[in-house]
């Protein structure tokens, strides 16, 4: 479904991550895992464009990509959930729903307001629809992202950081919402540090790290039997912090 | 060179009929400097360097110049294309000037806006101009109300200048009541206070508002 | 078969009659003037041929055979227009703008527009409770307009920018106590002087030590920016000319203090002076000075008629009339 051939992003001089080949298929969930500054964010943003990458290609669809595409039509294909929300604070959380199918879909509001709420429901959220954000919790907050993600019916989903930004005891709400999204057969690539949830949820796990993929493997595999010592190294310590 | 009551009295309905004017002004400089300001501001952001370039010189050229020069320029100057009568001019003039200033204001609304808000709208697969109208201009409008109130306070002053092409606005005319009554103090005066009755509420409202989103409201 | 033949005659019998009608009336046109109105009863000529428009400007020739011809229209107070045209078969359709001088246009638009100060008692000030202009001047634009057959539209102008605005056809005249000055004829033409005026000084009242332009060296001397009273001080060596925009705040500054002297038109300075005791005149006047109607270089059929109205109400005692109504005694007494 989406492929990246020797994908490569530079800040200026600052190499950012190099030569990254990787693929993902339809259904298939990829939790990519590393310490920060790994570059791990910067390349699901080069997946749909929001950074344009250097060099290398990235093929849609098997259709190849590149910055004079149709990118807002590859970009509602692909739903995105931020590490800071990024919900519109001018909205309601209904309205943040809505506004994708209303002004990009061109769907009635009526229309738009049956599929937003259909999705507010699913992320548990139908009673909290006429507030603003800034009267939601962070975990709310987190939730109505992930609604208006879905609301566009996208064929693939990004997950950065989702819950990097959340207290500990909001955590739960948003794993066990994205959890339940991939249970339903959505393709997702989700960034994130929660291993319990790349235990259960991961068909395939990618550890990037010094700017390059240095492992992948289910897993299973990667936490019980890392093969590279850098993958052991950072195993230790992120066991360490959860001890 | 007193105060007189009498003078006040006899001339403040001829004084107030300068209003209309002062306000006329006013509200057309504001409606066209507006709209302006915004599209010079969208220029002034935009990739496109050329674009880019041209709503820099033209703010930099208009802020760098006293707004009584643009006036004499847009009535005197330009008369040799086209002959504009008075009013027009002013409010030519005075758009023009506010709209350096107001796209500042937008530039920098626009600037502050986080982002992710940007991003999160272009990650729905809305366009460019769909995320500007829909997502980052609605956010920018609330947090440049307070600036730009002050800056149509600041028009509304300005526009006693226009006095210059001769336009019977306030400041004038109470120049032409000092010259039949032969009084400087008590027009100047009364000029003043009808100024204030205007800017005060406006400038109250911009701080106002300044203070709510200060809160983050 | 013998149908479609008288048809076909008969449809060639049509259309020659309608071409032939159409050609009757060949050439044809507008005549409009430079201020966008029509012109009715300009000549028009073309060839040997010659018409007069309409109420709507419209002119028709018939019968005009195709060829080359210099077509002329004319009109009272226009440039004489001419110009080589070509009428082809289908004849020739033409619109015209007139250029009209100052006075025709004037007249057609029945309002003399006039620029002026209005912050100069007795010569022209507002009545606030009237809401317009009034003064010595505005009587004379007013007279000045009905001889004319319109009527005048006193345009409130800031002297800083009356000539220009003048020069960019903001109105057509200046009535504004000005002074004919070598300086200002190289900018714009005047009328014959119609007020005879000068600079004079005024003091405070308790002021003894000034009594005449000599005494002015070493003072600090208010006058109105680019008047004949500013000129007049420049002139004198060691005073101190100080400008304002307006000559009522120099007669503020004066009471303040802040000035020694003043010098001004004397009928504005004995408008003001009659109302303010501390304030007085003094000595003689500096200048002898005439004020004219100014009117942009070339508009000579406006000057010529003004300059004969001048001269018509001198003698006929409608201008001492004025001149007793605003200044209390006849001119020259």
């Amino acid at each position: 479904m989406l492929k990246t051939i020797n994908l490569t992003k530079k800040f200026g001089d600052l190499l950012v991550f190099d030569n990254v080949n990787f693929s993902i298929d339809k259904g298939e969930k990829v939790v990519i895992i590393g310490p920060s500054g790994a570059g791990k964010s910067t390349f699901i943003r080069c997946l749909n464009f929001l950074e344009f990458p250097t060099s290398g290609e990235v093929y849609f669809d098997g259709k190849k990509i590149d910055e004079s595409s149709n990118l807002p039509l590859m970009r509602k294909r692909i739903g995105m959930v931020f590490q800071h929300f990024n919900l519109f604070p001018h909205l309601t959380a209904l309205e943040n729903v809505t506004i994708g199918p209303k002004q990009v879909n061109g769907l009635k509001d009526k229309e738009a307001q049956e599929i937003a709420m259909h999705y507010l429901s699913k992320v548990g959220l139908d009673k909290r629809v006429s507030h603003y954000p800034s009267q939601l919790s962070g975990g709310e907050k987190q939730r109505v992202a992930i609604a208006r993600a879905l609301a566009m019916k996208p064929d693939l989903m990004l997950f950065d950081e989702p819950t990097s930004a959340l207290d500990v005891e909001m955590i739960k709400e948003v794993l066990d919402t994205i959890e339940k999204v991939a249970l339903e057969g959505m393709t997702m690539i989700v960034v994130t540090h929660e291993i319990s949830f790349a235990k259960e949820v991961a068909d395939r796990l990618i550890f990037m790290a010094d700017k390059k993929i240095v492992e992948e493997s289910t897993p299973r595999e990667f936490f019980e039997n890392p093969q590279t010592d850098r993958a052991k190294k950072f195993l230790d310590k992120i066991v360490n912090i959860a001890v | 060179m007193q105060f007189k009551l009498d003078i006040f009295v006899q001339n403040f309905p001829y004084l107030l009929g300068g209003l209309k004017l002062t306000l006329g002004l006013t509200l057309f400089a504001m409606v066209f400097g507006i709209a302006l300001g915004l599209g010079l501001a969208l220029l002034k952001i935009s990739k496109n360097s050329l674009l880019k370039w041209i709503a820099t010189i033209y703010i930099e050229v208009v802020r760098g110049t006293p707004l009584l020069l643009q006036i004499l320029i847009v009535y005197f100057v330009f008369a040799k294309i086209i002959s504009l009568d008075a009013f027009t001019a002013g409010v030519v003039a005075l758009s023009l000037n506010s709209a350096a200033y107001v796209s500042e204001i937008f530039r920098a609304g626009i600037e502050s806006i986080p982002k992710g808000q940007m991003e999160a709208a272009l990650s729905v697969g809305m366009n460019y101009s769909q995320a500007m109208r829909y997502i980052i201009l609605p956010q920018t409008i609330r947090r440049v109300l307070p600036p730009v109130t002050n800056e149509i306070v600041a028009m509304f002053k300005d526009t006693s200048l226009v006095m210059v092409m001769g336009l019977a606005e306030l400041t004038y005319r109470a120049k032409q009541i000092s010259a039949s009554t032969a009084n400087v103090m008590t027009p100047y005066i009364a000029a003043g206070l009808v100024y204030l009755v205007f800017t005060i509420p406006l400038t109250r409202y911009a701080q106002r508002l300044e203070r709510r989103f200060s809160k983050g409201a | 078969m013998k149908k479609v033949i008288t048809l076909i005659i008969l449809t060639a019998l049509v259309v020659t009659i309608f071409t032939g009608c159409t050609s009757a009336k060949n050439v044809s046109g507008t005549v409009k003037g430079d201020d966008g109105k029509v012109v009715a009863g300009a000549s028009v000529q073309i060839g040997k041929f010659s018409a007069t428009t309409d109420a709507d400007g419209h002119f028709v020739f018939n019968n005009v055979k195709p060829g080359k011809y210099i077509l002329k229209i004319s009109a009272d107070g226009a440039e004489p227009f001419s110009d080589n045209v070509e009428v082809t078969k289908d004849g020739l359709s033409k619109n015209v703008t007139l250029k009209f001088n100052t006075l025709a246009k004037i007249k057609r638009s029945g309002v003399l527009r006039v620029g002026s100060d209005t912050t100069y008692a007795p010569f022209e000030s507002i009545d606030t409770k009237a809401g317009k202009a009034v003064g010595f001047d505005v009587d004379i634009a007013n007279l000045i307009a009905k001889k004319l057959g319109v009527k005048a539209d006193i345009m409130t102008t800031d002297w800083g920018g009356i000539i220009p605005a003048l020069e960019t056809n903001k109105f057509d005249v200046i009535i504004s106590a000005m002074t004919i000055t070598k300086e200002r004829e190289k900018e714009i033409d005047f009328s014959i002087p119609y007020y005879d005026s000068g600079q004079i000084i005024a003091v405070k009242t308790s002021n003894n030590s000034i009594k005449g332009p000599e005494d002015l060296v070493g003072k600090t001397v208010g006058t109105q920016m680019g008047t004949t009273g500013d000129f007049a001080v420049q002139k004198i060596k060691g005073a101190i000319d100080k400008t304002y925009p307006d000559i009522q705040l120099a007669f503020a500054d004066l009471e303040l203090g802040r000035l020694d002297a003043i010098v001004n038109d004397f009928p504005v300075t004995a408008f003001y002076s009659k109302g303010h005791k501390d304030i007085k005149l003094v000595g003689k006047l500096l200048t002898v000075e005439h004020y004219g109607i100014a009117f942009r270089k070339n508009d000579t059929e406006l000057k010529d008629a003004v300059n004969k109205i001048l001269e018509e109400i001198k003698t006929d005692g409608e201008y001492d009339q004025l001149y007793v109504k605003w200044f209390g005694k006849k001119p020259g007494s």
